[in-house]
């Protein structure tokens, strides 16, 4: 418990309009490693997703980052810990009024010390993920596929420790798969513990996921 | 009196607090016998959020009591003065409350002293992740509870000996006092020109003490802390009598007059709001560092925010301590300023 990297302690989560969803999940994805969770839509993936994020908190059990049990911390703490985490939600949850640059410039908000630098790695993301020219449109002017890589974009703005992707190729067409699989690799190289969950079989078929779990009836199996 | 809005609005600040400290309290004895840091099962997880709240609901009540505290000694101080006859400052307004108003008083500064205790022991808490104070504040602020009740009965009870009270004979009383054996027993020992000494030759002490308490607070432990606090109740003694013996004749511009309410009319500038809540600041920040220098020696894994506690506690010590010295010595000064020599 005590590896780099995100960890679940008997995690389970029950959803107030009742059901067990999640039910004592044991897990470790360590850093320097992409792992993949797969599994039915409504198995729960994106709850687990959320509760590494400590975005929810769980019934019983516990998620451990880099040995410390964050999501018994207190709320400041919690929050203080989740400036190392870049989330790519199922729905995006980009920001309709701000254009796509201050979108991914948002969780750098409270860190304006670095601002230029900042400003710089945001269009250079965005460069990367064929969005350039698009920095001054709002999100709601796009198509999905551009939607998503702009959440990416602001999932990885910051270099952040953890990276946690949900369903983050629902939008995209083949040839864009390789750009986003190659952004995972790099965060990867560089320390970084990735999470994806996705019931992409192309997703399944990339050589990126050195670990592989199966999301069914609450419990998280790995696959071989 | 009793329908003034200040009264009405003491009611309604206390019965909010007291409503958030019940349901705070319940919290609390239901989660503390079961406190089980190390268990992760569903029934801690709940006990833990249930803290989170508690410690919320006790910063609130902890607010509202402060803001209660202030409603009533404007009301003692100004606005209620008017509506009891004979009275011409808060001494006549306290004589028509009965014992019942300088005890909700006492009991209300005791009340807010303990709920501040336990908002520094949070407090130092809050900046661990992990909660190792839980039990301490938890037990803390229900101690406070008694006396939170004690002080609203008190409260009630002053409020119902104001009704029946008759005409009050105000800083009269107080020339009585000094004229009975006893206060000239008292006056011949201890002269007005002692308690300025006391309490202005203590203000270098407190200057230093804070000063240092501030600069190297991590070789200050709760024996020093703990005699310190001690001292400056006592030097806050000493202090109030020197604001009744030396400072209230200058602001007054009389040659004696020992009436520590008079302070608090508009007339003096409601100088008393100033210097009183600067001695309350001082005693306040005597607990305080007293309370984390004692937090720090016993629980060593929150002990590096305990002792950046006792420093700030020592910073605020001798601001206030310096700023209450300039208060109270200006109309002294002042005065000789203007006309060249003392009052006496
Ligand atoms: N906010 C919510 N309130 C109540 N139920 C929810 C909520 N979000 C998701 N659920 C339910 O929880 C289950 C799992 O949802 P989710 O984690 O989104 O699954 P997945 O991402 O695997 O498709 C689903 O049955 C869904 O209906
Ligand atoms: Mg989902």
């Amino acid at each position: 418990m005590n590896a780099a990297g995100l960890a679940c302690r008997a995690l389970t989560f029950e959803r107030s309009t009742g059901g067990r969803l999640l039910d004592g999940i044991e897990a470790a994805f360590p850093c320097g490693r992409a792992c993949l969770i797969t599994g039915a839509t409504g198995a729960g993936k994106s709850t687990l997703l959320h509760l590494l994020a400590g975005l929810l908190g769980p019934t019983s059990g516990e998620v451990w980052a880099d040995g410390q049990p964050v999501s018994r911390w207190s709320a400041p703490h919690r929050e203080r810990w989740r400036q190392m985490v870049g989330i790519v939600f199922q729905h995006l949850h980009l920001l309709n009024d701000v254009t796509l640059l201050e979108n991914v410039l948002l969780p750098c908000v409270p860190r304006p010390e670095r601002w230029p630098a900042v400003l710089g790695e945001a269009r250079q993301l965005l460069e990367r993920l064929g969005l350039g020219a698009l920095e001054e449109v709002t999100p709601a002017r796009l198509s999905g596929g551009e939607r998503q890589r702009a959440a990416l974009a602001r999932a990885l703005i910051g270099q952040p420790r953890f990276l946690l992707l949900d369903e983050p190729s629902a939008f995209q067409d083949d040839g864009r798969i390789e750009g986003v699989l190659g952004l995972l690799e790099e965060a990867t190289g560089q320390g970084g513990c990735v999470v994806v969950c996705s019931h992409d079989p192309r997703l399944a078929a990339a050589d990126l996921f050195q670990s592989r779990y199966r999301l069914a009836h609450g419990r998280l199996e790995r696959c071989p | 009196m009793t329908g003034h809005p200040l009264v009405l609005a003491i009611w309604l600040l206390d019965l909010t607090a007291g409503a958030i400290y019940l349901a705070a309290g319940l919290r609390l004895l239901a989660l503390l016998p079961r406190w089980l840091p190390e268990q992760s099962d569903r029934d801690q997880l709940v006990r833990e959020r249930s803290l989170a709240l508690v410690i919320y609901q006790g910063r609130w009540v902890l607010g509202l009591q402060i803001v209660a505290l202030a409603a009533l000694v404007v009301g003692i101080g100004n606005s209620w003065v008017a509506h009891v006859p004979g009275a011409m400052c808060g001494t006549g307004v306290l004589q028509a409350l009965g014992p019942a108003g300088p005890q909700t008083l006492l009991l209300r500064l005791l009340t807010i002293l303990l709920l501040y205790c336990w908002q520094v022991v949070a407090a130092i808490d809050d900046q661990r992740p992990d909660m190792p104070l839980a039990l301490v504040h938890g037990r803390l602020l229900l101690l406070a509870a008694p006396l939170f009740l004690f002080a609203t009965w008190r409260f009630g009870q002053a409020m119902g000996a104001v009704q029946s009270q008759g005409p009050v004979s105000c800083c009269a009383v107080l020339y009585a006092q000094a004229a009975s054996p006893g206060g000239q027993a008292m006056g011949a020992m201890i002269s007005a020109r002692t308690w300025a000494a006391l309490c202005f030759g203590g203000v270098p002490p407190i200057i230093v003490w804070g000063w240092f308490q501030w600069r190297r607070p991590g070789r200050i432990g709760p024996l020093s802390t703990g005699l310190a606090a001690g001292l400056l109740l006592l030097w806050i003694g000493g202090a109030v009598m020197a604001l009744k013996t030396t400072t209230a004749p200058y602001l007054l511009e009389v040659l004696a007059h020992p009436c520590p309410w008079c302070l608090f009319l508009r007339e003096q500038g409601r100088a008393g709001f100033a210097l009183f809540g600067l001695l309350a600041i001082v005693a306040a920040e005597g607990a305080a560092g007293f309370t984390s220098a004692l937090i720090g020696r016993r629980h060593p894994t929150a002990a590096a925010p305990a002792v950046a506690r006792v420093g700030l506690a020592g910073r605020r010590l001798w601001l206030a301590g310096l700023l209450f010295a300039i208060l109270a010595a200006a109309p002294v000064l002042l005065w000789r300023l203007r006309f060249g020599g003392w009052l006496r």
